[in-house]
């Protein structure tokens, strides 16, 4: 963000959790329901990728990092959450129509890296920039529908109902957990 | 900031343009175009595509290789002892020169072989890409690691005459709460927890917390008491 030079600025508010929370919901809300609705009427789904990390503080800080194999879906995801600890980074899956971008997600300064925007198909390298800072464009502005999706239900009096269909979610098993069958 | 079609913006980018390493130069950057990072010759609106401003910070490093100077600090070190021996055999009777170097002359002598490790190495190259949004007042820059922060904040600031704050998720939430009530909504959160035992206070029973604050008084009680004994 730019600012003018004289103007001083608190840049976390006291609110380094408020990253991680994000984090942690897009993850329970990409699970249960995940198209976002845009303003222009088009819908975003987000997918957790091939990429979770969870830390939590204090007797919890030691750092869950899940690789490959769905782990959103994950039994060790569901634990770690269970243990007190919130999603720290993600790779998350934007998909518009046909349309897919990629991206890994730091909670605390909403960092991105490794983002994959859709290739250009444009043949000319002006044509080509021009496509690639729309596709950048369209990234942050996904970004700030979910987390504006975020903000709206945090701010509100439903915030208490979401956090407890959230930690009632957690608190199921997940697919892994479930129990297998026994044989008699 | 000034409008990524104005004249003034490619003046400052030009004064901040990137300048190839001199001989002796061990680190440079500045500013270069996006589509070629040998081209830092910007003209006016050149850098606007509609209404982001698109650059890239070039940053060229060169650095003397340290196992390479100990190496060549050795031979240099070996060959004036070789020359010392050779020139006491050749004059017998003369005191024996040591061959050792006094701490200056070691140092004079690192200096000049850094020098000369310095002209003969090809700096490496990092350009980074540069996303500049002024009406939104926002810029991206396309790398995560903290010396090229650094520096992309420190030479963006020299140019334009600005500062730049991280955009947390409090000043993003600040910026997207606008008119819906912004700080003060942001103001009244309180952390949530997703786990187990994350009860926030309000969805404790009321006998529970009391009980809790009983137990917390008892355990403050006890340990004055036990403090007041070893008195």
């Amino acid at each position: 963000m730019i600012r003018a030079k004289d103007r001083p600025v608190d840049e976390r508010g006291g609110m380094d959790w408020l990253g991680p929370e994000f984090l942690t919901w897009l993850w329970w809300r990409a699970s249960v329901a995940p198209e976002f609705a845009s303003a222009d009427g088009s819908s975003l789904y987000v997918h957790i990728d091939e990429f979770l990390e969870l830390k939590g503080e204090r007797a919890a800080a030691r750092k869950t990092s899940l690789r490959s194999g769905m782990p959103a879906a994950s039994a060790e995801g569901k634990v770690a959450l269970r243990n007190g600890k919130v999603v720290t980074s993600a790779r998350l899956l934007f998909a518009r129509g046909e349309e897919e971008t990629s991206l890994t997600l730091r909670a605390e300064d909403l960092d991105v890296s490794g983002g994959r925007p859709p290739a250009p198909d444009a043949a000319e390298p002006e044509e080509r920039l021009a496509s690639s800072l729309a596709g950048v464009r369209r990234l942050y502005e996904d970004l700030d529908l979910c987390y504006a999706t975020f903000l709206a239900v945090r701010c509100s009096d439903r915030w208490e109902a979401e956090a407890a269909a959230l930690r009632a979610w957690g608190g199921a098993p997940s697919e892994e957990e479930s129990p297998s069958p026994t044989y008699s | 900031m000034p409008s990524v079609h104005d004249a003034d913006f490619t003046r400052r980018l030009l004064e901040r343009r990137f300048e190839p390493l001199s001989a002796h130069e061990e680190r440079a950057f500045g500013w270069v175009t996006a589509d070629n990072c040998l081209d830092a010759r910007f003209e006016t609106g050149s850098t606007a595509h509609g209404p982001c401003g698109v650059f890239s910070l070039r940053i060229d490093k060169r650095r003397v290789n340290s196992r390479l100077l100990r190496a060549m600090m050795d031979l240099e070190l070996r060959g004036r002892r070789k020359d010392a021996d050779a020139a006491a055999e050749g004059a017998p009777g003369a005191k024996k020169p040591s061959g050792r170097l006094s701490r200056d002359e070691r140092s004079e002598l690192r200096k000049a072989l850094t020098e000369e490790l310095l002209r003969n190495t090809s700096p490496t190259m990092e350009v980074h890409p540069v996303l500049l949004y002024p009406r939104e007042r926002m810029v991206l820059f396309g790398a995560l690691s903290k010396p090229a922060n650094e520096t992309f904040r420190t030479l963006f600031c020299d140019t334009f005459d600005v500062s730049l704050s991280t955009l947390t998720p409090y000043h993003r939430g600040l910026e997207l709460l606008q008119g819906k009530g912004g700080g003060e909504a942001l103001s009244a959160v309180r952390r949530s927890e997703f786990g187990g035992p994350g009860l926030t206070a309000s969805e404790v029973p009321a006998a529970l917390r009391q009980r809790a604050m009983g137990l917390v008084a008892e355990a403050a009680a006890s340990s004055s008491e036990a403090l007041g004994d070893r008195r």
